[in-house]
């Protein structure tokens, strides 16, 4: 009997679709830590969903979006598998990457001129290549049968998803945060988390 | 010993000492020589004073020299420092063997429609046995100079002879008359120097010192005798030219070309009915690949229509496959982007660059090292969709100019700024609109380039603008003119 309750426990404990309170240590879905400990400490499971989709949702470009997650890239990159930007504003520059400490050998930029036909395909191809690490990806608009389809490719792969959007229509991504500015750097607040609460706020200097 | 001699049975036939053509009559060769194939192989034009060089003996020599180089003096076997002070114009190539290698293939190609058995084991010629084709092209002259015209644009001097070592001997030296009979041979060729074998020059000497110029003179010489001075190879060589000892022969075999193609049963506009039948022709190139345990670098279909130029659509993976499943994806991809200006009547599907398979090797310690394979074939889907230009990978130049140390296609060496850098960078500055932006007192300057036509000259802060952002701008030095904005610290 004590078997059997120690094997369901193991069960609920695993499966990130069952939800049981506030208890975020039990939780074991696959995490990449953030590199920042403030920001670890309140996301479910101590770090970024991996194998997931993360929306991100930013007032503008360059109040500090891409230096959140440089940690993440280093990662990644250092891990030999490979980084995609999709539809990037503007041009991710090198030097930059180069002097954060990015290795820049295995990353790929795809330009997608025409959003509404060629984005969600793009997307859905590179989240499910096994060799993807992290896509960051700047989507417009997502239908919500898209964002379903990304979350099963990406689950597929085991990839991150990172997708920049303007915060209009929510996502049925595994977590949602909103990016402010506050003085010296980042204030997030997490909207929506799987297996654990939203609306925490936690300041990073960045 | 004996007993080794006793297992091979005497009733087994003695293995053919070489490869002759299968002709009833004895074979006749034709030797097309190509004096200047090692000029031509390069795409030298005659007008320019170019000579092909080769080392040997430790200088370089000329090889071969264009008209405009001879005319000034220079020739082959000259040193090239020679040939330089002769032709103070001179422009030195050295010699590309492979080149002329595939030269003479293309060539061996055009010359297929004259007969099936052509060697190329001559040095700069095609021996072609024409023997079964004299009736059909009117007689030895006019299938000589018929073989000469399908060389258009290479310089030709042929020779026809029943050995191929004698054809050869006669298209060097420019012997138009074709000798049909082996039994003419001695006197055809009698009269050549015996220099002309191929032999080399310290042999030559020997033979002039004993009073032998000609090859007549060698033939009136005892054979035994000739041996035992001079050496069995020219014994063999002069035996190769009269017949009286065959001489094997490589066969050139042409490269192998995938063609295959189809008539609808009825035009259509409709790709969806169009495709079915692409894939049956893929499915038939698959099988020739792996009948010939080859790879495709490239595909080209080819639609038909009534009275349209045809439509051509041409793939070319990263990797060499055969594969008829992603040959289908990518030309599925760039068909559906293709405008039809007529419906379709029929289909081509060809490929001329095929390649022997070679099996991937696997990495023993590190297994995700070798999956490149998968990567590549997505980037082909990915480009066929969203055309050529929308594959970028950031590259770092040594050049101090922002927007060119990130550029570029040739990826090169360089040590990153010191200097903050922006994690976006705007493809062109754009002139900065905003007023509320607070200008931090940091400054670098950027001067440079005044060499190529770029010239910069720039002052770059930092600034926070009115939304929290953190900006890149300049402006230029030493003026009090407007900012731009170049870049966002992401």
């Amino acid at each position: 009997m004590a078997g059997k309750v120690e094997a369901l426990a193991e069960l609920l404990d695993r499966d990130p679709r069952v939800w049981r309170g506030r208890r975020p240590a039990a939780w074991r879905a696959p995490v990449v830590p953030s590199g920042h400990a403030a920001l670890d400490a309140v996301l479910p499971g101590g770090g970024w969903p991996a194998g997931a989709l993360t929306e991100i949702v930013a007032p503008s470009h360059g109040i500090g979006e891409l230096r959140l997650l440089l940690p993440l890239m280093r990662r990644i990159a250092g891990d030999g598998r490979r980084l995609v930007w999709v539809a990037p504003p503007f041009e991710p520059y090198a030097p930059a990457l180069v002097q954060a400490g990015v290795e820049i050998g295995r990353m790929l930029v795809v330009a997608v001129a025409d959003h509404k036909r060629d984005l969600s395909w793009t997307l859905e191809l590179v989240l499910r290549h096994p060799e993807t690490g992290l896509v960051l990806a700047w989507p417009r608009t997502l239908p919500p049968s898209a964002w379903r389809r990304l979350q099963l490719a990406a689950g597929e792969g085991g990839a991150l998803g990172m997708l920049f959007s303007g915060g209009a229509a929510g996502g049925t991504a595994a977590l949602r945060l909103s990016l402010g500015v506050c003085e010296g750097g980042l204030e997030l607040r997490i909207l929506k988390a799987r297996g654990g609460f939203g609306g925490a706020r936690v300041r990073l200097v960045l | 010993m004996s007993l080794a001699r006793a297992y091979h049975s005497p009733s087994l036939p003695a293995e053919p000492p070489c490869e002759v053509p299968p002709a009833e009559a004895a074979p006749l060769w034709l030797a097309l020589h190509f004096p200047a194939l090692a000029l031509e192989a390069l795409g030298a034009a005659a007008s320019e004073p170019i000579a092909v060089t080769e080392a040997g003996g430790g200088r370089l020599l000329v090889h071969s020299a264009s008209a405009a180089a001879e005319a000034q003096g220079v020739v082959p076997g000259m040193a090239l420092a020679e040939a330089q002070a002769l032709c103070p114009g001179l422009t030195a190539v050295n010699r590309d063997p492979e080149a002329e290698r595939r030269a003479l293939s293309r060539l061996a190609e055009r010359c297929l429609r004259f007969t099936p058995w052509i060697s190329l084991d001559f040095p700069a010629t095609l021996q072609l046995e024409v023997r079964g084709s004299l009736r059909l092209f009117g007689g030895p002259e006019a299938l000589a100079e018929t073989a000469c015209r399908a060389a258009d644009g290479h310089a030709v001097q042929c020779g026809l002879a029943p050995t191929p070592a004698a054809a050869w001997l006669m298209a060097q030296a420019g012997f138009p008359a074709p000798v049909l009979e082996a039994e003419a041979l001695r006197s055809a060729l009698g009269d050549l120097p015996v220099a002309a074998l191929g032999i080399d020059d310290k042999l030559t000497g020997r033979l002039a010192r004993a009073g032998l110029q000609v090859l007549r003179d060698l033939w009136r010489m005892p054979r035994d005798g000739l041996a035992r001075r001079y050496g069995r190879d020219l014994l063999r060589r002069l035996d190769e030219a009269a017949g009286s000892r065959p001489q094997p022969l490589r066969q050139f075999h042409a490269p192998p070309r995938f063609r295959a193609e189809r008539e609808l049963a009825m035009e259509t506009e409709d790709l969806t009915q169009v495709f079915p039948l692409v894939e049956v022709l893929l499915a038939e190139f698959e099988a020739f690949l792996r009948s010939r345990d080859a790879v495709a670098a490239e595909l080209e279909l080819e639609l038909r229509h009534a009275r349209a130029a045809p439509t051509r659509v041409c793939s070319r993976p990263r990797r060499a496959g055969r594969q008829a499943g992603q040959f289908a994806a990518l030309l599925r991809q760039r068909l559906e982007r293709v405008a039809l200006p007529a419906p379709v009547r029929g289909l081509l599907l060809r490929s001329a660059d095929l390649q022997p398979f070679a099996v991937p090797m696997a990495d023993l310690f590190t297994p995700e090292a070798a999956s490149g394979e998968a990567w590549d074939e997505l980037l082909d889907r990915l480009q066929a969709r969203l055309g050529p230009q929308a594959l970028r990978q950031p590259v770092l130049r040594a050049d101090h100019r922002p927007e060119r140390a990130a550029s570029g296609n040739a990826p090169r060496s360089g040590a990153a700024a010191r200097s903050p850098r922006p994690l976006w960078l705007l493809p062109r500055p754009r002139l900065l609109s905003k007023r509320d932006i607070r200008i931090l007192p940091e400054c670098e300057r950027i001067e440079t380039g005044w060499w190529d036509g770029g010239p910069v000259r720039r002052d770059y802060h930092v600034a926070v603008d009115g939304a929290g952002a953190r900006l890149w701008i300049y402006r230029d030095a030493g003026t009090a003119g407007p900012w731009h904005l170049h870049g966002l610290f992401g």
